[in-house]
This record gives structure tokens, sequence and C-alpha cells, in this order.
């Protein structure tokens, strides 16, 4: 029985819980950093070694989330049994140190729903509880699972899986240009969210005018703040990619989900739509100049008033 | 005469000039003299720029900082994979710059005039951004921010005091700003000023311009006087990540390190106020 001795809120800096804690001996618990915190390394009072603690990187709320594994909940399912079955011999391997995870994070004051993605364990997680804090770990409280999922890190960079909501800007041969919106489950971009409701514009980053007097004059005048990317025409679709064309798939304007593959090269992420679920979400048709179309099928969109029928990798809504 | 000056637009025949009421100047009121010990009290706030990321204003006595933070924004050319940070530091136009003569003293030496491509950005500017660049650039986790820039502007828009307590004060401001602009930091960074005057063997915490009427712009350094701004992460088991002297005179080793731990003393106490406000606007 432990009382969790952890600050419900916290500044950056600020040391939360060390990795690991002892439970008089029968229990470890151990904690991993979530959004909003990181493992480091610090001198502790009274001792000389370095310790690793997790610490707040931002300011807000501390929020703990016990993890339970499937296959581990199953599997000691499973032990239980065997023990019954086979008594008395294996009484000592009973007594196995028993380790619980949690995950420990910081929720800015902003923020309210969070989306735990975490590609390596979402197989295998079951479920996340949330563990009010001053509760002892024995008195668990579970609450609504599904508004208690949060996000791996709190960077609102598109990152490696991520999906992403984009506009087209410009279309190749070879690829299709896009300007990152917004990404799934995250907060909006703020620079992009900024840019379509009020045109003020930011000062202009530092580090961009250096290096725009290399390049021509021409880029410096599309200075975005948005993050871009390319959808290249092998990664448009998944089946006969090799003879995709890109017009028949994207129109300047339209809104695309997409993921992100590859952080690319300097100015570009690389995104692709070979899935089901992805490619245009909304699109209107003559180049922006008609009405909102619907999907039909995969590859067509209809214009319900005009009957307008065009191309488009269009993402199965359902 | 009835002929009128037909060129000129004539006021109206029965005005009459203006005439001011005596007004009497006000005395300007004695500013308390702060004991040498005591750390001037501050004004915070966050988040009045709408337009940018975070940001922070802070008001201590005469002196009115303001910091947005710009960022993480995309970049252009190459591929990094660490943020890169930024800080452009400007006074209003009219503002006297302090200890301004004497960076034009020594800026014959001109290492810094061009200092990382930015124009127009007077010694003590760019002083001052190197410093605040230095500091925060070992504070933030940039990796966790790849592609992008990371800009911070610093506006002083008051300012009556010597460069370094200045300084002192940007540095809070920054910290501010950075939390609000929710960028992931190893710390907080708070920092501790000091004046020593070595004739006396006297520490001044915080020192300020006691003299309202004093030109900051010719703060001459004197011998035996020695200003220190010294930055600390306090809860990282306090590391220093910034130290400026100007000064003109030798230090001890074990005078210094007095120094530097009553900085430190200092540092904790607006930590403190720091994370009192923070946990305060969480509320």
């Amino acid at each position: 029985m432990t009382v969790l001795d952890i600050p419900k809120v916290a500044v950056p800096g600020q040391p939360l819980v060390p990795s690991f804690l002892t439970d008089e001996g029968d229990s470890i618990s151990k904690f991993i950093p979530g959004q909003g915190t990181k493992l480091e390394r610090l001198l502790v009072q009274d001792k000389n070694s370095k310790v690793p603690v997790i610490i707040a990187t931002i300011l807000g709320k501390v929020k703990i989330y016990e993890r339970v594994y499937k296959e581990e909940a199953e599997a000691e399912e499973e032990e239980e049994e065997e023990e019954k079955e086979a008594e008395g011999k294996q009484d000592q391997e009973q007594e196995e140190l028993k380790v619980r995870t949690f995950i420990i994070s910081v929720v800015p004051k902003s923020s309210k729903n969070y989306y735990y993605q975490d590609s390596q364990d979402s197989q295998n997680l079951q479920k996340l509880k949330e563990l009010e804090i001053d509760t002892n770990i024995e008195e668990v409280t579970s609450k609504n699972q599904e508004d208690v999922i949060i996000n791996k890190s709190l960077s609102n960079l598109p990152q490696e899986g991520d999906i992403v909501l984009v506009k087209i800007l410009k279309l190749t041969l070879k690829q299709a240009f896009v300007e990152i919106i917004a990404i799934e489950n995250k907060k909006a971009l703020d620079h992009s969210a900024r840019t379509l409701i009020n045109n003020d514009s930011a000062p202009p980053s530092l580090y961009s005018s250096i290096a725009s007097t290399s390049t021509t004059i021409l880029q410096q005048v599309d200075i975005g703040e948005n993050f871009k990317g390319i959808i290249r025409s092998q990664d448009v679709r998944s089946t006969d990619r090799d003879r995709v064309k890109i017009i028949e798939s994207f129109k300047p304007g339209d809104i695309v989900r997409c993921i992100v593959i590859s952080l690319g090269d300097g100015t570009n992420y690389y995104l692709s739509t070979a899935r089901n679920d992805l490619g245009v979400i909304f699109a209107k048709s003559h180049g922006g100049a008609g009405e909102i179309m619907y999907a039909v099928d995969w590859k067509t969109m209809i214009c319900i008033n005009t009957g307008e029928v065009e191309q488009r990798k269009c993402a199965k809504p359902f | 005469m009835n002929v009128q000056d037909r060129r000129r637009l004539l006021g109206p025949a029965n005005a009459s000039p203006i005439v001011f009421s005596d007004v009497k100047e006000k005395k300007s009121k004695k500013i308390q003299a702060k004991p040498d010990d005591e750390i001037s009290k501050m004004f915070i706030n966050t988040g009045l720029v709408k337009n940018c990321d975070g940001s922070a204003y802070i008001e201590v006595g005469n002196t009115i900082i303001q910091v947005s933070i710009y960022g993480p924004r995309p970049i252009r050319g190459s591929f990094i994979d660490k943020a890169i940070l930024s800080t452009e530091c400007r006074f209003l136009p009219y503002l006297s710059q302090p200890n301004d003569s004497i960076s034009r003293l020594t800026s014959s030496t001109s290492l810094i005039t061009n200092y990382n491509g930015k124009l127009n950005l007077s010694n003590i500017e760019q002083k001052i951004s190197s410093y605040i660049e230095s500091c925060f650039l070992s504070c933030i986790y940039l990796e966790n921010y790849p592609k992008s820039s990371i800009d911070i502007f610093i506006k002083i828009l008051s300012v009556d005091t010597n460069l370094l307590n200045l300084v002192n004060d940007v540095v809070h401001c920054c910290s501010l700003a950075m939390v609000d602009a929710q960028i992931e930091s190893k710390d907080l960074i708070t920092s501790g000023n000091l004046r020593y005057l070595k004739s006396n063997n006297h520490i001044i915490m915080d020192p300020k311009c006691k003299d309202k009427d004093k030109d900051i712009t010719n703060e001459v350094v004197e011998e035996g006087k020695l200003d220190l701004v010294v930055s600390f992460m306090n809860s990282r088991n306090d590391e220093i990540v910034g130290f400026w002297c100007e000064g003109n005179d030798t230090l001890e080793d074990d005078v210094l390190e007095k120094l530097i731990e009553r900085c430190n003393d200092m540092s904790k106490e607006i930590r403190k106020n720091i994370n009192f406000y923070l946990i305060e606007s969480l509320e």
C-alpha cells in the first residue's frame, strides 16, 4: 500500500517521480515518461550518484495511467491455474516481484482530449487506467477508458506514422505538393490555424531570412507558416502503382487524408495515401469552382447538384 | 482695410490665442532606496500576444520587456534533425541603450558586429541576443522538433537600469514565454544579478540605478566594481547555463564562488515566485 506522492501540477523541470518505486518489497512500480515528461538523471539530495528521475518538460496537470498488457493478463491467469494444480512445490516462485507499469504525463491546461498513440504497444495494450493522484495504488479507480487516451509526444509536429490532413497545392506528373493543415488526434497546427483565420503575418523566421539569401527572391515571397509535404505517384495507392496518374488522383484545393511515411528532406514530408481509409475527403468540382462532391467508389466522385463526375483517389468514408 | 488676403485660409475674426495655465512641474518622487539584499518586485503576465505561439510581459520598476516566441515552425533548406534556435533582441528605437558608450569602445574589434547574419542590431542588442540564445540552447529539447526553428523575439519597451540587470529580467521573461509556448525544456531558467564592490567587500543584490536622472548610457566601469549575471537551471541541480561578468578588476576564486552562490540564492527566490505564478495560472 503505497500512497503516490506525486505533485498534481508541474512546471518545467520539476522532478515528478523516480523511474522505479518499491512497495515494501513485494511489488515494484515502474514509471514510464509519457507526453510532457522526460527521463533524466539527477542528483538526489542525500545521494552522490545520479538517479533516473522523470521530470516535467511543460506546465500542466500531472496524470498517471496504468498500463495493463493483454498477454500479461492472460499469462497471469494461466499461471494461476497451473499454480493451483501444482501447489506446494512452487511456493517460492509465487512470490516473484510484481511489476506494475505506469505512464506519467503532463497535460497542458488548454488540451482536453488526448489519445494514446504508441504503435508498438497498441496491440498489446488492453486498457489504460487513469489513477487519481493521492489515492492508494491498490485502489485504482478506472475512469471512462476512451477519454483517457494520451498522446505519445506533445510536440505537434508531424511524425512518421501520423495521419495528417493536407491541402493540395500543386501537381506535377510525378508528385503532388501539399500543405499540412492538421494532424489527427493532436492539437491543430497553430500556424495553419492562424493563417487560415486571420491574415496576421508573423515575423519571418530569422533562420529562413539567412537561408533565403542564397535562394531566389521568388521563394522568399511564399515563405509559409505551414509544413509542406509531397505525395509521390507511387505512394498514391498500393496496387498498380506504376500506372498512377497524379492528375486522376488529386486536384489543387482538395483536402486529403494521408499518412506520414518519412520526415523527408528539409522542406517536405513524404506522405502516402496507399490505404483504403486514406485519400481525398473533400473536393469541389471544376477545380474548386463547382460544388462539393461525394465519393461514389474509390476512384470517382460525383457532384449531386450537377451530376458532374470527376476522378479522385478517395478515402473510404466509413 | 477690407482687402482680405485671399491666398491664405484665415481663421474666424474673433479668434483668440490659446493661453495655457501655469503647469507646475511635478516633483519627481525620490525612489526609495532598496535594501542591498532585497530583490525588486516584478509584474509578470503571459499569453498577451495572440499572434505568436507564446509570449510574456514583465515589468520591473520602469523596465518593461515583452518577449514573443514563434515556433516550432518549418524551415527551408536541407534536413536538420534538431530545431534551430534564434534570438533577436530589440530596443524600441527611441530608447537609450544601457552601457552604450562602453560597447562603442569595444566594438572596434568588430567581432560581433554581424552576429548570426542579423542586420541592424546594435552591439548591446547583439550581446543580449547571444547570451539568451546560449542559455536556452542548453535548456530546450531541440531534438523533439526536427526540421523546425524556434524564434525568440525580445522587445525592450522601456529601460531604467544597467545592462546586466536588464539581462537578468530578459532571461526571466524569455523563460516565461517559453513555458507559454509549451516548448519542451529541461528546466525553467532563472538568474541572479549582483554588484560587487571590491573596496569594502560589499555585495548589492539586484542593483538598480537609484538616481533617476542618471544617464544609463554612460555608466562608467569603475575600478573595483563588478557586475555579474549568472543563469541557472535550479531544479536541475543548479546547473549554470549562462555567465556574464562586466568589470575591470581581477577576481579571487573564493570571492567568485561566493558571488555565484549569492546569485544562486537570488535565482532560487525568483524561481519560487515564477513557479507560484505558473501554478496559479493553471487553476
